[in-house]
């Protein structure tokens, strides 16, 4: 059984899980609009960061990836120098804006340094799978635990926001002019948003601690290709409705008839949205109660996976639907299960997915500790 | 985890001559970045010498010291403060994981597709063997890739099967 002991979310809405949760029950934001950020580069909405007290010797980046790890690391009460802990990282981008200066953008180089921070003694394992790179890590952590090759995995994700990726993602016209609305008729593309969010996994045989309010277990998660277009979705949800078939047998496999909620990408892009409502409606999930955390966030890229799961454990665990934000007027292909604001909606288990650059898809199933 | 083929790469091969040898008929090879090419033109050629197919649900697991440097740094000079023309064809293939992605496109694989920064490929091939047994699946296709620029790379494809 692979459990989750402690998180992290190190967000402008926030400094830890506990925080970010309650601004989202706020319907909180930090998406703004960004002018002048970045010379040549065309004002964009997004949610960023103001100052970033960087550690001496490292970069932003790394910088936000330690701060978080490290409160998680706190929390979960574990030995970060053991042979028996390993640091799994999860980025799209790291470091890449040091290719203005001609410095080393290696993540492999920046992985070392972070887990090299907490002291801990084994080679990290890095994660670039695209936007589903969170969800991807935690995958992989669960690997590393039941093979017995690891009893405990620090998972952080983390991108910020650079020049370079602001360029490209309005090279491909996908930014947002506006506040982002995902799964709305009018919805206008997606806001970038900058995030380090951590998780710390476990292994355990037997019940786990009565009185861990924020503690949950893995159940599993898989990754299926489209096999279709490396920059666009499947019009018929292919690696999506894959994903969710197999999580429904994972969670028949656990006693349960379903999931109590998904929580989508929705990352507010026309043929994202719509590609998901296709995968849900295939799976059989119409009825199933669905949000999006972009309107809160925006894109946070390689911490999506990570911090999306986060909260979506906290609305499990208060048995709260979460409202999709900046959602007015819903439209997609096929119709979804919103809702504006958030509701009591009692849970055991919740699904989150994602999709992302590459064709990928990937899911992981979760749920409440057996017995509380 | 039993190997079927196996594969070795580097920079005395030109990537074109083979795409021609073994290839010919995927002018999309001719858009794709040095890494997807790489990994691209290795496979046909696995596959192709040893009469060999991917099975549908074949996982497609990937790593490398440097992914897409070689692009990011093409994608950059697009990007100039002077010279400003941000590549949309370019910004795609900044992302490492979009080799795996061609693959799954051209051998029609829904399988997990996966990409890793390592430095070994012990590690690969132990990530790989993790991702058969979790995955039940019956073949895995697993590629140490690199591709830092014209005159530099390396790729080294093992197919398994379980």
């Amino acid at each position: 059984m692979t459990r989750i002991i402690a998180t992290n979310i190190l967000s402008p809405l926030g400094t830890t899980t506990e925080e970010n949760f309650r601004q989202v029950l706020q319907m909180n934001s930090m998406l703004r609009l960004q002018s002048v950020k970045f010379q040549s580069v065309e004002p964009f909405y997004a949610s960023m960061f103001n100052v970033v007290k960087c550690f001496d010797g490292y970069t932003r980046f790394e910088s936000l990836c330690i701060k978080s790890a490290k409160d998680a690391i706190l929390k979960a009460e574990i030995d970060a120098t053991s042979k028996d802990t390993v640091f799994v990282l999860s980025s799209t981008k790291g470091n890449i804006e040091l290719l203005e200066t001609g410095e080393d953008t290696s993540l492999l180089l920046s992985a070392k340094k972070i887990a090299g921070y907490f002291g801990n003694p084994n080679q990290p394992v890095i994660v670039s799978n695209a936007c589903v790179s969170g969800v991807c890590a935690i995958i992989t952590a669960q690997r590393l635990l039941e093979s017995g090759t690891y009893k405990k995995v620090v998972v952080v994700g983390c991108d910020v926001i650079t020049r370079f990726v602001v360029a490209g993602f309005q090279s491909f016209k996908a930014l947002s002019p506006i506040e982002c609305k995902p799964f709305d008729a009018d919805r206008q593309g997606l806001n970038l948003g900058e995030a380090a969010a951590t998780m710390i996994l476990e292994q355990r045989t037997h019940q786990p601690i009565l009185a861990d309010k924020s503690n949950a277990i893995l159940l599993g998660g898989c990754v299926h290709n489209d096999a279709n277009h490396i920059s666009g979705p499947s019009r018929t949800g292919e690696g999506s409705y894959r994903c969710l078939r197999d999580m429904q047998d994972l969670l028949a496999d656990n006693g349960f008839e379903k999931p109590d909620f998904i929580c989508l990408h929705g990352t507010a892009t026309r043929y994202n949205d719509d590609m998901e409502s296709v995968a849900i409606q295939r799976a059989g999930y119409a009825d199933i109660p669905v949000f999006s955390l972009k309107g809160y966030y925006g894109h946070t890229m390689g911490a999506a996976g990570i911090l999306e799961t986060i909260l979506s454990v906290e609305a499990m665990n208060n048995d709260l639907m979460l409202a999709t934000r900046g959602l007015s007027n819903a439209g997609t292909t096929e119709q979804l299960k919103l809702s504006k604001k958030h509701f009591p909606l009692k849970s055991s288990c919740f699904i989150k997915l994602l999709s992302g650059f590459g064709g990928t898809n990937a899911a992981i199933a979760i749920c409440k500790p057996l017995q509380k | 985890m039993q190997t079927i083929a196996e594969i070795n790469i580097c920079n005395e091969q030109n990537l074109t001559d083979l795409y021609r040898r073994y290839v010919g008929d995927y002018p999309k090879f001719f858009k794709m970045d040095g890494l997807s090419k790489l990994g691209f033109v290795a496979t046909e050629m696995l596959l192709k010498e040893n009469q060999l197919k991917l099975e549908e649900n074949c996982c497609i697991i990937f790593g490398g010291k440097q992914g897409c440097i070689s692009n990011d740094k093409n994608f950059q000079t697009t990007i100039d403060k002077k010279n400003y023309f941000p590549s949309p064809s370019l910004f795609v293939y900044t992302l490492p994981n979009i080799v795996t992605g061609e693959l799954a496109i051209r051998n029609k694989v829904y399988g997990e597709t996966m990409f890793y920064f390592l430095e070994s490929e012990e590690q690969l091939l132990k990530l790989t063997e993790l991702t058969i047994s979790k995955n039940h699946c019956k073949q895995a296709l697993c590629g140490f890739v690199d591709y830092i620029s014209e005159n530099n790379y390396r790729a080294h494809l093992i197919l398994f099967e379980n």
